[in-house]
């Protein structure tokens, strides 16, 4: 596997009584650095699954998993750590913002973690303001904003520490169509800028955005 | 309303049981305390118009000094008196009962036959005393029912007082208790000669009941004139005065350590009612959308408090009835650890007033708790503010939560605080060096009847029994002395001593004086520091020779050997006695208390008809007891032995009322912190479950266990370091009343605040760790789930 994630026979199940319900079957995923993947399928399908397995907030599964060159499933709690933190940013669908926390202060979170000095912190909580242009924000609370404007500092968030892979979870299934609409150009542009892209949803609109897509029903890759 | 309440609880057994138990507890601990003070403070004395009896006493017109009345100042006041009605004396009297089963040493009363007049108190059976009667006795209720087994025909039998015959005529009723449970029977007070004649002499106790038409006022005034009468007539008077005040002053001595525990106590109910808030607090929380769609379906402001209040008072009510049940085994509990000096003239019981206490309770209990939640919760879903709805912190009430854990923890440090300084005090004396051995020694005390024993009887008699005793197995040592160290029990005073060549300043000296066989100092294993024990040489023929102690002859030898000084007692022609050794100081009235000048005599040479044997033995020294029993049954059947106990339990008894105290605020501290360390607990546990989808979504933007675990901890830390500061601000201020009951330790004493601080901060870390575990932060797509 060479791909920056590599899946292999990839499985989760959960109890059911005496039996045991699969959310995934034999998963077998590559995804090359530069990739913008959709993956869709209805619900329950295990599309959100699949991406906090691939976003390491998930570690009970079976089959292999690869990230970036590093076999996940053989890595101890505090080695995933430090991989996730060196390699992803992750998108929620319902924004996920620090309610008593301003913009600035929100994009600044995942910098504190990656032990960034401050001044450099600083400096890139700037640029991310600026690049995204919600500057004018940066003092406001997530309650002040709208729908489009949380889900933009959102990925803002994601992208502050340059993850080599952005995860997004249904990133516009809480806005309306417009805001829809900008927050995939928003992913476009990233995608066109270097950054690997997965992203779950339910609209075929939203898919096209992605150079590829995958589905997934009933835990299983059908595509 | 009601029945949906009970419903929505019972759905939440756990808030429920952890709600109703920590009510229980601040309740029953209240209302326990509340019947302590109400037994001892508040409830009138058992007597009848009990507000209208009167102490009389004399008190010291230079020093302020009060003290008992002399006999024949009192008969004059007596004599003159129109606002007084049945003026009495009394005094205790501890004296042998035989007769009527084996010899039985009790404590008696002798009092002037109107004293049931002044008490207003009819025998339960038989009669009261009249003016002529001599050879009689009252019983008091408890002696007939333990030693007579309640025999309603035991009046007119016949039972031997110190070897007197005398005739049983009465038997008080049950709630008649004075001056406390003790009492045996009561004698007739024929006043003997010396008592009679001595108005410097002042050792009776003098009660009186207020003429009806009079009031305790004109009482007093008029008792004063006479008084000040009398201090012009006699000069032993002289700057001395008398006054009558009602009857419930004179005898609590000390209710600063009662109303400091009831104190203790309503901070534990108030830390249990900012608990069971706190937990409403969290529910509300939690049922916020089941009121929201009140609201929505036009629920008022008021219909919301409602609500709330039904479930505080649901709760209260269920927490004051298991407390209620509580206290009754807890009174019981303090019934059997009362320290002696605790009064009990009236029962510990749960009666209506700490029903009616209990009830108040009930109502602060709904007002703390409901008042802080129902507001709360109305204010926020009246207003619908619905918000956060797509954010992840959106604590509701957490502020207001954190105060009432902060408070929590502020009154718990309190008590805390008092408790470890009360401890440690008591610790501090327990550890006094008490100048003697306590180990496998037992005392027992025997008084000679004046009437059968005197003189060189008394002496024949002791000393018999003494070799008696010497000649039992296991005995290694036996003594005897007149006051036992740290005893009730025995004459115990100072007199006033000339030794040679020693100048006095302003006042005489003095020292405590005692009467000792041979051997007393090897049996209580108190070491010898310069010349000799007494020897059975030491007879009333041989020269008079006295022991002192280190203190005694630090102070009055002045530089000089003491051993080898002649000193008199009394006055400087009466008789005196030559220093032949010097003993170690020992602890005599109190381990906490001073060490005092003291000298002992031999008994031999001043005869004396009562002593307390101190036997040691190779083995258990309670065995010994009943060999003792039995060898002075074989000398005079009617004699007996009184006190009978080990050193070791002698020395723990005299320091009862501090570990009552301190017990009873260890308990209410220990109580308090786990309530502040459940409060704690769930405050967090609310709390992180608030901050769940937070802490998930930090954890996917890189957050490291440790970061989660700082955050955890600042979470349980916040409000503990703000109830630590507060409370060390109270405690600070709560131990000035405490000075006075502390020993070995000061007010300021930082080892218990850092003992405090330090429990407090373990409790912090305890939760703090569990908290965090039950975040299972290795599992992020579980906790956005669970969010």
């Amino acid at each position: 596997m060479s791909a920056l994630v590599a899946t292999r026979k990839l499985s989760k199940s959960v109890a059911q009584g005496p039996s045991r319900l699969w959310l995934l079957r034999d998963i077998d995923l590559a995804i090359d650095a530069g990739d913008f993947v959709s993956i869709s399928g209805p619900s329950g399908a295990g599309k959100s699954t699949l991406l906090h397995i691939l976003g390491m907030h998930d570690h009970d599964w079976e089959g292999a998993y690869e990230l970036d060159g590093h076999d996940v499933r053989s890595m101890s709690q505090k080695q995933r750590a430090d991989l996730q933190r060196r390699t992803i940013g992750f998108v929620f669908q319902s924004y996920h913002l620090i309610d008593d926390l301003t913009v600035a202060e929100n994009l600044d979170v995942p910098l504190r973690y990656r032990d960034i000095p401050k001044s450099e912190r600083q400096s890139l909580v700037a640029d991310s303001l600026d690049r995204f242009r919600i500057v004018g924000k940066k003092d406001l609370y997530p309650s002040q904003l709208s729908g489009g404007q949380q889900q933009l500092v959102g990925i803002a968030r994601a992208v502050i520490a340059g993850p080599k892979l952005i995860l997004a979870d249904e990133p516009t299934g809480n806005l309306h169509s417009e805001q829809a609409r900008e927050i995939m150009e928003l992913f476009r542009e990233l995608n066109r800028a270097g950054a690997t892209i997965v992203q779950v949803t339910h609209s075929e609109e939203n898919a096209r955005f992605g150079n590829r897509h995958v589905r997934l029903h009933d835990g299983w890759l059908i595509q | 309303m009601i029945r949906q309440t009970l419903r929505s609880l019972f759905r939440a057994p756990g808030l429920a049981i952890a709600a109703i138990a920590t009510l229980a507890l601040g309740v029953a601990f209240t209302t326990t305390m509340f019947s302590v003070v109400d037994a001892v403070l508040l409830k009138p004395l058992p007597f009848r118009d009990a507000d209208r009896v009167v102490v009389v006493s004399d008190v010291n017109t230079k020093s302020g000094e009060r003290d008992q009345v002399s006999a024949p100042n009192f008969q004059d006041l007596a004599d003159a008196t129109k606002t007084l009605q049945a003026p009495s004396l009394w005094i205790t009297q501890p004296i042998t009962i035989a007769g009527t089963g084996a010899a039985e040493r009790v404590e008696s009363l002798r009092v002037s036959p109107s004293i049931f007049t002044a008490f207003g108190v009819s025998p339960l059976i038989g009669r009261a005393f009249r003016d002529d009667d001599r050879a009689v006795v009252v019983l008091s209720h408890g002696h007939w029912q333990s030693r007579f087994g309640s025999d309603p025909a035991v009046i007119g039998k016949a039972l031997r007082l110190e070897g007197v015959s005398h005739t049983i005529v009465g038997v008080l009723p049950p709630d008649f208790r004075f001056p406390d449970a003790e009492i045996a029977l009561w004698q007739p007070l024929v006043l003997k000669d010396f008592e009679k004649k001595f108005r410097g002499k002042r050792m009776f106790q003098a009660v009186a009941r207020v003429a009806p038409g009079a009031t305790i006022e004109q009482a007093n005034a008029e008792v004063r004139t006479i008084a000040s009468t009398l201090a012009k007539q006699f000069p032993d008077n002289t700057d001395w005065l008398t006054d009558a005040r009602p009857i419930e002053q004179s005898f609590v001595r000390n209710p600063r350590p009662l109303l400091l525990l009831f104190g203790a106590a309503l901070l534990v109910l108030i830390l249990a009612c900012a608990n069971v808030a706190n937990l409403l607090l969290a529910r509300a929380a939690a049922t916020r959308s089941d009121m929201e769609i009140r609201a929505a379906l036009g629920a008022t402001r008021v219909n919301i408090i409602r609500h709330y209040f039904t479930e505080a008072a649901v709760l209260a009510i269920a927490g004051t009835a298991a407390g209620v049940l509580l206290a009754a085994r807890m009174i019981d509990l303090v019934t059997a650890i009362r320290p002696p000096g605790l009064p009990t003239w009236n029962q510990l019981t749960l009666d209506w007033r700490a029903l009616v206490a209990a009830s108040v309770a009930l109502v602060l209990v709904t007002l703390i708790a409901g008042v802080v939640p129902a507001l709360n919760a109305s204010r926020d879903v009246a207003g619908h503010a619905i918000r956060g709805r797509f954010g992840v912190a959106g604590e509701r009430g957490g502020r207001l939560r954190r105060t009432l854990t902060a408070a929590q923890v502020a009154l718990a440090v309190v008590l805390l605080v008092c408790a470890v300084l009360l401890v440690r005090s008591m610790l501090a004396v327990q550890d006094v060096d008490t100048g003697f051995d306590k180990r496998g020694r037992v005392a027992a005390t025997l008084v000679l009847p004046d009437k059968l024993y005197n003189g060189q009887k008394e002496v024949a008699l002791f000393t018999t029994f003494l070799d008696r005793m010497r000649s039992l197995p296991g005995v290694v040592a036996v003594g005897g002395v007149t006051a036992l160290p740290l005893n009730r029990a025995g004459v115990d005073y100072a007199v006033e001593i000339y030794v040679d060549g020693f100048t006095p300043g302003q006042r005489e000296p003095e020292a405590d004086f005692r009467l000792t066989t041979p051997d007393y100092f090897r049996a209580m294993g108190i070491p010898l520091v310069a010349g000799r024990e007494l020897q059975p040489t030491d007879d009333a023929r041989a020269p008079r020779v006295a022991i002192v102690n280190e203190t005694f002859a630090r102070r009055y030898a002045a530089g000089r050997e003491a051993v080898g000084l002649n000193v008199s007692l009394y006055c400087t022609r009466c008789d005196r006695f030559r220093i032949v050794g010097v003993v170690r100081d020992t602890r005599h009235k109190a381990l906490d208390g001073p060490i005092t000048p003291e000298i002992y005599l031999p008994y031999t040479q001043i005869p004396h008809g009562e002593l307390t044997f101190v036997v040691r033995t190779s083995g258990d020294p309670m065995l010994i007891a009943s060999a003792m029993r039995r060898e002075l049954l074989r000398l005079d059947p009617d004699l007996a032995l009184s006190n009978i106990a080990t050193l070791d339990d002698i020395v723990a008894r005299s320091i009862d009322d501090r570990r009552f105290n301190a017990r009873l605020l260890a308990a209410f501290s220990i109580c308090a912190l786990l309530l502040a360390a459940v409060g704690l607990w769930g405050s967090l546990s609310f709390s992180l479950g608030q901050r769940r989808q937070e802490i998930a979504v930090r954890v996917a933007l890189g957050a490291s266990r440790t970061n989660v675990w700082r955050l955890v901890l600042t979470e349980a830390a916040t409000p503990v370091l703000a109830g630590l500061a507060i409370g060390v601000c109270g405690a600070a201020v709560a131990t000035v009343w405490l000075r006075a009951m502390m020993f070995g330790v000061t007010a300021g004493d930082p080892l218990t605040y850092v003992v405090v601080v330090a429990t407090f901060g373990a409790i912090v870390l305890v939760v703090a760790t569990a908290g965090f575990r039950r975040l299972a932060t290795d599992d992020v797509s579980r906790l956005l789930a669970d969010a």
